[in-house]
């Protein structure tokens, strides 16, 4: 338009030649109709051949989808059985820890008894033991002082006195 | 009684029997109580680091006139086998044996204090009442019976002493 627009103006309500437009004109209708005559068919086979190819394409894409879904059901499925199978292990687990804290109480408790029962009879024998040591010096000591006693009043005549009564039992 | 005790026995009445001494049952018997309490002449004689010589010499020094030459061969032969320990107890089988042979059965009779020749004849009296025997009677004097009486007869021994209650007295407390 531009390059028409700068030709003079000649009186029709063409710009330029009419010739030379009637003779473009018809150049480009042959080009037109050779182009139609030589290029349709191509590009029909050429639009028919894409189209199947993305019907394929899309048939594909479905088929994929398909088996995405199928995998995605078959995951979920498995999803599902692991986390039963997780729910389980966690139900034996809690079994298991309650069977095994039951134990180790019983256990604990029955430890605790015999370290108990242990501590009992270890304070009975250091009791007995203390109480016979004190006993035992307190005997002494009694003893001891029975005998300083007896010893410091015998004197001869008890002594004699002991010797007479001695004879008299021996003799009795 | 051990076999040595009552071989040194028989050996010391063979002595008294060869010299035909009479007196080496009772010389025997107090110089063994003369042993048994004085602790600084019982170590004098049984210590075996002292010669037999020098030991011997020291029975001679003590006895002197006081025992006849066959009581202090008797000792002198006992201390030259090294059995001045046994001497007690060798004394006390002579006077068993001396008893023995004469038909009386042997006492020995430990005390606190000496008894008097009243209390002497009464305990053999009172021992013959008890064992239907004549009783011939060793006393030995010794301080650890510290009261009363310790008799023994053969075997049987008859403990009135105070000794005796003591020991009872702290097994009881005991």
């Amino acid at each position: 338009m531009w390059i028409l627009a700068s030709e003079a103006p000649n009186g029709n309500w063409l710009p330029g030649d009419v010739n030379e437009f009637i003779w473009a004109s018809l150049a480009f209708l042959v080009v037109l109709a050779i182009g139609l005559w030589k290029g349709l068919g191509p590009i029909k086979a050429a639009l028919a051949g894409r189209t199947e190819r993305i019907r394929d394409e899309l048939a594909a894409a479905d088929n994929a989808k398909a088996e995405a879904d199928a995998r995605r059901t078959e995951q979920l499925a498995k999803l599902g059985d692991a986390d039963a199978e997780a729910r389980q292990i966690v139900v034996d687990a809690e079994s298991r820890a309650t069977t095994m804290r039951a134990d180790l109480m019983a256990k604990a408790e029955t430890d605790v008894e015999a370290t108990k029962a242990k501590a009992r009879l270890d304070i009975d024998v250091a009791k007995g033991a203390a109480l016979a040591d004190i006993r035992a010096e307190a005997a002494a000591n009694a003893a001891a002082a029975a005998e300083a006693v007896v010893t410091q009043n015998l004197d001869d005549a008890r002594l004699g006195a002991l010797i007479d009564s001695y004879i008299t039992e021996v003799g009795a | 009684m051990s076999d040595a005790v009552s071989g040194y026995a028989d050996a010391v009445l063979a002595i008294a029997s060869a010299e035909g001494d009479p007196n080496v049952e009772g010389q025997l018997a107090s110089f063994a109580q003369t042993l048994a309490t004085n602790d600084a002449l019982s170590s004098a004689i049984t210590d075996p680091s002292t010669p037999v010589e020098r030991r011997q010499q020291v029975v001679e020094d003590l006895l002197g006139g006081r025992a006849t030459q066959a009581t202090k061969a008797a000792i002198s032969m006992i201390i030259a086998a090294g059995r001045a320990k046994d001497l007690p107890a060798i004394a006390s089988a002579v006077s068993q044996r001396g008893s023995a042979g004469r038909g009386r059965q042997f006492a020995e009779v430990r005390s606190a204090i000496p008894l008097t020749a009243d209390q002497t004849e009464r305990l053999a009296a009172a021992l013959k009442r008890s064992t239907g025997k004549d009783v011939e009677i060793s006393v030995i004097v010794d301080e650890s019976v510290v009261g009363g009486l310790v008799t023994q007869i053969g075997d049987t021994v008859i403990d009135g002493s105070v000794r005796n209650r003591l020991v009872k007295m702290r097994d009881a407390f005991h």
